[in-house]
């Protein structure tokens, strides 16, 4: 548990095998994902790009348990998260996922260090808020409420209080589909830097393909089909994005 | 017809609200409902009242007197204002009835021969009329006849003005004189061990030696004429013949139980519904401001797209409308069958021989007004505000804004857990929203104290007064007064312990041109027996001289201890007398001024003499003694706690308590709407927040203990001020059922306040789990990409 050592790094620690997703529509079935297979790697920053209704929040959310597929599996390490209970998930997302939303999602009645504390709490080997808040470069701004945060500081609350607990698998929807492009910018630096001082598994769905040049790896999604899958050689620093 | 696209909309908000909006128009469904079925009972009982005594020519003055020829009636009819006079001869009697060990007392009235009764009529429920020359024929009264299962043919063995004769009971009757029989010393109707007896005129003059005269007058005055003057005309009339001082309605036992009765029907016809609507206004008021808050962009955007302040603010208006319209529409026929049904219940219990029921038009279109109003009263904040809301503000996201709570400001947060602290600045960051979320709840803790309250009342008033005032088991009147060394003679009867002597004597309070009857009692030094207790169970000193009178009589004259009291004196010589007040004693039931036997003797003129005697018995003697008391000459009546208890118990269980039963039903649905909406509410708001802990991992049971715990630091505090709210409301009615007879404590128990408490809990535990359910439900993927 925890942040993958480095002489783990890339072993298999999260996927998805022939994954479908069919929604039921009122009369219509709406078919989100088509057979998906797809694997993330230890310490991995994967993006997955795609438009809009391509299917790419419906595997992410599937990949954090908070959907379950309509056919195929879901396999965290030697485990088959498929035949889990209700129960059973949550504690896998208690235990091992950390997510980023779009809209940061914050309680808006705590503070940014009880925000991330309200993750800690539950915690088994937490980084402390502070170290958490350090690390998405908040140290200042520990007791502002969100009300008093810009929106690129509550979402690197948002990012802090997603990886104190040291998740092996950060999953972020648009994250800076809310920021302006600077903004973004940092936003996206403090998710880089956590997944490079933790090696947490990182997965970063976006419909801005300027993004996936900060990746280990890019996937692309299109009407619920993976139609690709390549590395980058070089991870571009995310200040060096444009879009 | 069109059905517009706003129009559209109000239906889908509400079939979205739908709980929420069944549990308002429930509470208002119930207080309709009590309003109308108490008003038009109220109403009813006063049409049918009125009826009644129309019908069976009610008399409108009484007086009783030692002897008149027939004559002084023709005096009396020339009084200007008098209609009608009728002359009687009325004697108290001792019964020994069939199947009743004890003996009964009864009240034997004459009926005039032939013509009828130009007052005071009978209505004969079964059997026969009286028949000239048949000796000892009676028509008895309903309720006894009933109670003691008395046929038609049946024989009474009686003492009427101390003669021994046997009585053939041939008809049964009502009167309106007696439509809540009363006992002359009793306070309440005894059934079973008091008889009203009508009897031939001439057999009863030979009876009580009254040949060719009568003992009591009843008067019927033209409308508008003044009584009061009526009253003192027939005082002088009567002056030489031992006239007892003439009385109205007011004054009349039967009239004034039953118009108690009507009164307080009719203040809880006001009070409890008037209380109910009130906590219904406050839900709209609650439920609306959510309604406005959680569709702040909508309302923006509809001005944006030109729709005007007024119409946007119609559109809440309606939404509000049509909950209380299916208020109504629930309340009304469940009202009106309410209402039939405790009409019947009256009616049964007053005997009236017609009911008029009929719901009135203005008791539909009342209800219907003050339920619209008191909404329209809760919906006006919000309507206020989505007047005052500018389009481009509504379509900005209203971003929370959080400052730490005064915990936070004194830095005992710091040992809260996090989620506590969650709780504690949700609840402090709108304290003006928490504070009506809490008067809320405490209002439906208080209605069901309040609903129950009364019960408390009543039982503290029959315990003060027929266990704590009176220790005897048993009294006897006596047609005579007498030497107070012969109440020896009592403890020579079989099985008696304990004997006592009294004296009653009914008097009139007069102070600054307003009168009052009371009854005088005097009571022996160091009497055990009976005493005048307070409704805190205190017993009261009798003073050596000067009286003590009740609580009521003091306010009602504005008197004080110091102040002397005048009394006018109605016995066989009327006559005034002064003594003076020494305290006031805060009794419960009855007008009664207390003075020491001895003292009291002497302020008549007539020292060391009693006029009744309270005993207790050994109760495996009993059966002797009651045969004893059957056949003692002087004996004019003998009243038997037990059995005031019992009549007295069987009275308040059954009226009052009714109307009780069913309040504490509505506060009950009441208590449930309101803490379920405040639960609703909280989740409403929070859903977000709770989807977005769900996602980071925290299970259903740790993001309902958040949730729940909110609610539950509203409810907290909701408790105790509940319990002070009810205190409050109950001694408001309390006050509206306090009359001159009745001054109701204003009690509250101890189990009325754990009831109150368990329905809130439960209430409380029932909305926790249809809230648990939605959390269980909620979505939470949708949730999160929701923008707020």
């Amino acid at each position: 548990m925890g942040s993958a050592n480095l002489t783990e790094r890339g072993r298999p620690v999260l996927g998805v095998v022939g994954a479908t997703k069919t929604y039921q529509m009122g009369e219509v079935e709406v078919a989100a994902l088509r057979g998906i297979d797809l694997t993330l790697g230890a310490g991995e920053l994967v993006v997955l790009l795609g438009a809009s209704g391509s299917g790419k929040s419906t595997l992410l959310n599937i990949l954090g348990g908070l959907d379950v597929p309509t056919t195929g599996r879901l396999v965290y390490r030697d485990r088959d998260l498929t035949v889990a209970n209700e129960r059973a998930l949550t504690m896998y997302r208690r235990d091992h996922v950390g997510f980023v939303f779009q809209f940061y999602n914050l309680v808006p009645s705590l503070t940014a260090r009880e925000n991330v504390a309200l993750v800690t709490d539950l915690a088994e080997n937490p980084l402390s808020p502070e170290e958490a808040l350090a690390l998405v470069g908040l140290s200042e701004r520990l007791d502002h409420y969100p009300a008093q945060l810009s929106g690129g500081e509550q979402q690197r609350v948002a990012i802090a209080r997603a990886i104190a607990k040291r998740p092996d698998v950060l999953l972020c929807d648009e994250p800076t589909g809310a920021l302006d492009i600077n903004t973004g910018k940092v936003v996206l630096e403090a998710i880089a830097r956590v997944n490079r001082e933790l090696g947490t598994t990182t997965a970063v769905i976006t419909h801005n393909a300027a993004i996936a040049a900060m990746a280990d790896r890019v996937l692309q999604l299109a009407d619920g089909k993976l139609v690709s899958d390549r590395r980058n050689d070089l991870r571009a620093s995310p200040q060096d994005l444009q879009w | 017809m069109v059905i517009r696209a706003l129009d559209r909309k109000l239906l889908r908000d509400l079939s979205r609200m739908r709980v929420q909006a069944i549990a308002i128009a429930l509470v208002i469904g119930s207080a309709v409902a009590l309003f109308v079925a108490t008003l038009a009972t109220y109403r009813s009982l006063r049409v049918s009242e009125h009826h009644y005594y129309t019908q069976y020519r009610f008399a409108h003055v009484w007086s009783d007197l030692s002897r008149a020829p027939e004559s002084v009636t023709r005096n009396i009819s020339a009084i200007a204002g008098v209609v009608a006079v009728e002359g009687r001869v009325k004697e108290q009697a001792v019964l020994d009835v069939p199947g009743l060990d004890e003996p009964a007392s009864a009240i034997v009235v004459s009926i005039p021969p032939a013509s009828g009764h130009a007052l005071n009529d009978l209505y004969l429920r079964r059997g026969r009329h009286v028949e000239p020359g048949h000796h000892g024929e009676v028509l008895a009264s309903e309720a006894f006849a009933e109670t003691n299962h008395l046929a038609l043919g049946d024989t009474i063995k009686a003492v009427v003005a101390g003669q021994r004769v046997e009585l053939h009971v041939v008809g049964v009757a009502l009167s309106p004189e007696y439509v809540m029989p009363v006992p002359p010393s009793g306070l309440t109707p005894d059934d079973r061990r008091f008889a009203v007896l009508w009897m031939e005129r001439s057999e009863l003059e030979a009876m009580a030696g009254l040949r060719g005269a009568i003992n009591e007058v009843s008067v019927a005055l033209a409308p508008g004429a003044e009584e009061d003057a009526a009253l003192a005309a027939i005082d002088q009339v009567l002056e030489p013949y031992g006239g007892r001082g003439a009385y109205g309605r007011s004054s009349q036992p039967s009239h004034t139980m039953l118009e108690e009765h009507i009164q307080q029907l009719k203040s809880l016809a006001l009070v409890v519904p008037t209380i109910f609507l009130l906590v219904a206004a406050f839900l709209v008021n609650i439920v609306l401001s959510r309604v406005v808050a959680t569709q702040r962009e909508q309302i923006g955007l509809l001005k944006a797209f030109g729709y005007t302040s007024a119409r946007v603010a119609i559109h809440y208006l309606e939404m509000t409308v049509l909950i209380v319209v299916a208020g109504i529409i629930l309340g009304l026929p469940v009202g009106a069958w309410l209402g039939r049904v405790l009409a019947v219940f009256y009616a049964g219990f007053f005997r009236f021989p017609v009911l008029v029921f009929s719901i009135e038009p203005a008791v539909v279109a009342g209800a219907s007004a003050v339920a619209l109003a008191a909404a329209a009263i809760g919906a006006l904040d919000s309507v206020r505000r989505v007047v005052a809301l500018p389009p481009t503000v509504a379509m900005t996201a209203e971003i929370p804004a959080f400052r730490g709570s005064f915990l936070d400001v004194m830095g005992a947060s710091r040992w809260l857990a996090t989620s506590s602290r969650m709780i504690l600045r949700n609840v402090s960051r709108r304290p003006l929203r928490s504070a009506l979320a809490v008067a809320g709840m405490s209002l439906a803790v208080g209605v069901v104290v309040l609903g129950s309250s009364a019960a408390d009342s009543i039982d503290r008033m029959r315990d003060v007064r027929f266990q704590a005032a009176s220790r005897e088991d048993l009294t006897v009147a006596l047609a005579q007064v007498r030497s107070v060394g012969t109440v020896s003679d009592f403890r020579a009867l079989p099985g008696v312990l304990r004997a006592e002597p009294f004296r009653v004597t009914p008097a009139r309070l007069l102070t600054r041109g307003r009168s009052h009857d009371v009854t005088l009692v005097g009571l022996p030094e160091g009497g055990v027996l009976r005493n005048a207790v307070d409704t805190n169970y205190q017993v009261a000193t009798i003073p050596k001289e000067g009286a003590i009178i009740t609580s009521w009589l003091a306010k009602h004259f504005g008197l004080h201890p110091g102040d002397w009291l005048s009394l006018e004196i109605r016995e066989k010589q009327r006559r005034l007398v002064t003594t003076p007040l020494v305290a006031v004693v805060d009794e419960p039931l009855g007008a009664a001024a207390y003075m020491d036997l001895g003292a009291l003797g002497r302020l008549l003129g007539e020292p060391a003499t009693y006029s009744g005697a309270s005993l207790t018995v050994d109760p495996t003697q009993m059966h002797e003694l009651n045969a004893e008391l059957k056949r003692i000459p002087s004996a004019l009546a003998v009243d038997y706690r037990r059995g005031a208890l019992e009549s007295y118990r069987r009275m308040s269980d059954s009226a009052v308590n009714f109307v009780r039963k069913i309040e504490v039903i509505f506060a009950v649905i009441i208590a449930f709407g309101v803490v379920y909406n405040s639960a609703k509410i909280a989740f409403a708001e929070r859903a977000r927040e709770l989807a977005t802990l769900r996602v980071l991992g925290f299970t259903r049971g740790e993001v309902s203990r958040i949730l729940l715990g909110e609610v539950g630091a509203l409810a907290a505090p909701a408790v105790p001020l509940g319990f002070v709210a009810g205190y409050w409301l109950s001694g408001l009615v309390a006050a509206a059922m306090t009359s001159d007879r009745m001054h109701v404590p204003h009690i509250v128990g101890g189990s009325t306040y754990a009831f109150a408490f368990l329905v809130f809990i439960l209430s409380a535990a029932a909305s926790a789990l249809v809230v648990r359910r939605g959390l269980d439900r909620l979505d939470l993927v949708s949730v999160l990409k929701a923008r707020e």
